[in-house]
């Protein structure tokens, strides 16, 4: 069982918006139009998101037109985020740090086919370019060439296509081209250089130990093409004493990602607790995502499902 | 010919996603109000000075959609003044919202 967490850090000047990743850093769903504010807020946002999913820390800035008109707009989201490939962790106990960059611009039209009393859609494009260096390990060659580091460059664009149907339920649908690697799929391993130093005249021995963490096995670049499909249960804005209840809503998701090799489907539920703010709009502040990795088992790696379920929680903050 | 200083100011509660306004006439794209401009009060508002109605009477259609419980008031201000009828719609309208105000110049 894999535990994670997911903060999203959000900003606030009247808007509360929350973006659902998943534990590799994907976007689930695009609902920026959801959470846009009520009318008299500008919708010209920054946004800190810390997703402990892949432990990183992301900067986002949005801006939209639907000031000029309400009924046909555009959302513009432009982010950054930086990692540690190797994780935050070795950061911290060995000061090791692969740094990884992420760039994305995301295009949103609202609306694209419709905008009728039970029907309401929106979707657009996301680009993104992914600078990562990574430490690798191979055993079986000359000891200095052993340990070493390797760059990769990945280009993502997918489009999304996401409907509000009978004010209450949201489908999002995801796809399009990503340029990927395994280096998650690798083994890690810890390596250990000793140093050993003799003192002459006592002729006591003495150790250093210098630790490093790296993945172990080959590493392959591909071509991929993921494929998103959400479905979310949207909370309802009370009035009176029920506004200041919690409401629970959920996201049920299957995220399929097809490549030279056999595909790899995760499927997922996150259930979330949403609170009303003074404009009526309901923000998840808590959640809890159960995710199945693989979930028909058509790697074979046959280890139980319950061995490839990741259990999540993700939670709300305002700077 | 009727004319006088025209204001719609518009709030929105709740998640609403699109909205419109109209004046006159409803299927008519043209008389679809556009260019808001933000109020430090927390609503939109949109003046329109020399308003000419060719009616007795102003007609102000709105609508909405969003999540369910959303809603828009629209308040109409003639010449300044406030006028107590507000035109409200609410996500689950399947027809517009619609008030009238008569113009008595």
């Amino acid at each position: 069982m894999i535990w994670t967490i997911l903060l999203t850090g959000c900003s606030v000047s009247g808007f509360s918006q929350v973006l659902l990743e998943d534990k590799q850093g994907d976007q689930i769903a695009n609902n920026s139009p959801i959470f846009a504010h009520a009318a008299g807020a500008s919708i010209n946002t920054s946004l800190i998101k810390l997703n402990t999913g892949d432990q990183s820390l992301g900067f986002n800035y949005i801006t939209s037109t639907k000031i000029t008109d309400p009924s046909n707009y555009q959302i513009f989201e432009y982010s950054i985020k930086a990692k540690s490939t190797d994780g935050a962790a070795n950061v911290f106990s060995s000061g090791q740090f692969s740094p990884g960059v992420k760039l994305s611009y995301s295009f949103t039209q609202v609306t694209l086919l419709a905008n009728k009393t039970n029907f309401v859609d929106w979707g657009g494009i996301n680009i993104g370019y992914a600078i990562d260096k990574y430490s690798l390990y191979k055993r079986d060659t000359t000891f200095a060439n052993q340990l070493y580091s390797k760059g990769f460059k990945g280009l993502t664009v997918t489009f999304n296509y996401n409907a509000l149907i009978n004010t209450k339920w949201i489908l999002n649908a995801r796809m399009g081209y990503a340029r990927k690697n395994n280096y998650d799929d690798l083994t890690s391993v810890n390596i250990q250089d000793i140093a050993s130093v003799t003192d002459p005249a006592t002729l006591v021995m003495r150790q250093t130990t210098k630790s490093k963490t790296a993945k172990e096995g080959a590493f392959v670049e591909n071509d991929s093409w993921p494929m998103i499909i959400a479905l979310t249960k949207a909370t309802a804005t009370d009035v009176g004493a029920a506004a200041a209840q919690l409401r629970i809503g959920y996201t049920v998701y299957l995220k399929n990602i097809v490549s030279t090799g056999k595909p790899k489907t995760n499927a997922g539920i996150l259930f979330f607790l949403t609170k009303q703010d003074k404009s009526g709009v309901r923000a998840p502040v808590f959640g809890l995502d159960i995710q199945a990795s693989d979930p028909f088992d058509v790697n074979h790696v046959n280890n139980g499902l319950q061995n490839r379920l990741a259990v999540g929680f993700t939670t709300v903050f305002t700077l | 010919m009727k004319k006088f200083d025209l204001e719609l100011r518009v709030s929105t509660f709740g998640s609403v996603i699109t909205w419109k306004v109209y004046l006159e006439d409803s299927t008519d794209e043209n008389q679809k109000v556009t260019g808001w401009t933000p109020s430090p009060d927390g609503y939109l508002y949109k003046k329109l000075p020399d308003y000419q109605i060719v009616d007795a009477s102003l007609e102000v259609f709105a609508s909405c959609h969003g999540i369910a419980g959303g809603t828009l008031t629209c308040t109409v201000l003639i010449n300044d003044v406030e006028q107590t009828k507000k035109v409200k719609a609410k996500v689950e309208d399947t027809k517009y919202a619609s008030q009238s105000y008569p113009i008595a110049l």
